[in-house]
């Protein structure tokens, strides 16, 4: 794990970097990720994931919430790989 | 053919900027101040596009802060729950600017400076507006303000890539946008003292590469790549008129900010038409959307759907068609063309001012 990152835990709590937001789009019936220069259209399983994202949540309270609704035996390292990538992305960031 | 909709819509406010820098993106017949559009003009267009369901808007000029209009066109935005970015150079930025800016619901702004030395930056600035701009970012980063720095990377500047990430991670920058040159408008007109040498460009790569680990979490960088650097093209603007409008000074419509390059179109105006009937009905906007209007090679191309046959203003600019390959592209019959420029630059070492091309 790169430098800066290397403290993430369980405990981290994950909030929307700044100047990020989610939206709704109801015309093309699915959540789009806003940010400067730059729009994402978001899949299903990744805008599950981001409405979480708020700031409150530490990684375990993610992590369980989305285990109620999915019984599957990847999802700790899918939910792993996607908030690595969302982070290196600049999409999220750790509170601080 | 069904049309989607735009997501993005590009405001070009005004030409009007205090800087003349040598890769401006804004054509070379630049549009008078008399010409600009008015602002409930641009009130309207938003309402147009909030109904295309367009989400994004970026303010960009000239300088969009010489618009006295901008209040009132990012209340608007807000309004239609569109995010908007304000593109700026950063001069006549001060407090109170940034505080009405961010009441009137802006959602973030990019400032750019041209160097991390204030030599470098007036060569390409055309004047000393180092101190302004550092200013500036100084003020943004301690307001509320999402900031995005850019810095423009050719040959004057590549070398400094590690001084200008150091120099943003010290200015409490979070995001720095690497953006090498793109060669349209002034940018094209001063190509020879712009473009670098592959050797710049993969030893900038290597110092980017190691600081974006190393800032990992503390600051996000990313690297926009140049013109005339790889062998197959980029499918430019995810397409012609796939997701992106640009709307210019007289309110003349673009797919893309550098299409008002390619002189064989009759491009619509918001004066004359609705924005509905300029994105789905157009001719311009229709020209280049799907793959009937390609040629060979890429007509029957196993990489067409992927590249979408490269960006159509380069491939006027060079092939002096539009609806040719993208000479970028190795199987391009015009690719000798880009390959002279290229080796053009591994010799262009030597700079004469007289020979710039600043915009007025």
């Amino acid at each position: 794990m790169a430098d800066g990152l290397e403290n993430i835990v369980k405990e981290s709590v994950l909030q929307m970097a700044h100047g990020v937001r989610l939206k709704d789009d109801e015309e093309r019936q699915c959540k789009l990720l806003l940010m400067p220069e730059c729009i994402v259209k978001l899949n299903h399983s990744a805008s599950e994931v981001l409405e979480l994202v708020d700031g409150n949540r530490t990684i375990e309270m993610i992590y369980s919430e989305l285990a109620v609704r999915y019984e599957d035996d990847t999802l700790h390292r899918d939910l792993a790989e996607f908030l690595m990538d969302a982070l290196s992305r600049g999409w999220i960031e750790l509170k601080q | 053919m069904t049309v989607s909709n735009p997501y993005t819509l590009t405001m070009e406010l005004t030409h009007r900027c205090p800087l003349r820098c040598l890769y401006c993106s804004n054509p070379l017949e630049l549009v008078r101040a008399d010409n600009e559009l008015l602002v409930e003009e641009w009130l309207s267009i938003i309402d147009q596009a909030a109904k295309l369901s367009v989400v994004q808007a970026n303010l960009t000029g000239g300088e969009p802060l010489a618009y006295a209009g901008l209040p009132r066109i990012i209340e608007r935005l807000k309004k239609h729950d569109i995010y908007s970015n304000l593109i700026t150079s950063g001069i006549g930025l001060t407090e109170m600017v940034v505080s009405e800016l961010i009441s009137c619901g802006l959602e973030s702004i990019q400032i750019s400076i041209q160097s991390a030395s204030s030599q470098t930056a007036q060569l390409i600035a055309g004047r000393d507006a180092q101190q302004q701009k550092l200013a500036a970012l100084k003020l943004v980063a301690n307001s509320k303000l999402p900031l995005a720095l850019n810095v423009v990377l050719h040959r004057h500047n590549l070398h400094e890539v590690a001084e200008i990430i150091d120099l943003a991670h010290s200015l409490g920058v979070k995001r720095l946008e690497l953006a090498n040159t793109q060669y349209y408008g002034f940018a094209a007109a001063n190509m020879d003292h712009l473009l670098p040498t592959q050797q710049q460009m993969s030893d900038a790569l290597v110092v980017y590469e190691t600081k974006k680990n190393q800032l990992q979490g503390k600051m996000h960088l990313s690297w926009i790549i140049g013109d005339y650097i790889e062998s197959s093209p980029k499918p430019c603007m995810g397409g012609w008129a796939s997701q992106h409008m640009v709307i210019s000074v007289n309110g003349t419509a673009y797919p893309c900010l550098a299409a008002s390059a390619i002189k064989t179109l009759s491009f619509p105006s918001t004066k004359e038409n609705t924005l509905e009937w300029i994105w789905k009905e157009s001719p311009a906007f229709n020209a280049f959307r799907g793959f009937d209007w390609m040629v060979e090679p890429c007509r029957t191309c196993e990489f067409r759907e992927k590249d979408l046959g490269g960006c159509r203003c380069q491939a006027f600019l060079l092939a002096g068609d539009a609806a040719q390959a993208d000479p970028v592209c190795k199987l391009s019959p015009h690719h000798d063309l880009v390959k002279e420029k290229i080796a053009a630059a591994e010799s262009n070492a030597v700079i004469s001012k007289e020979q710039l091309i600043y915009r007025m």
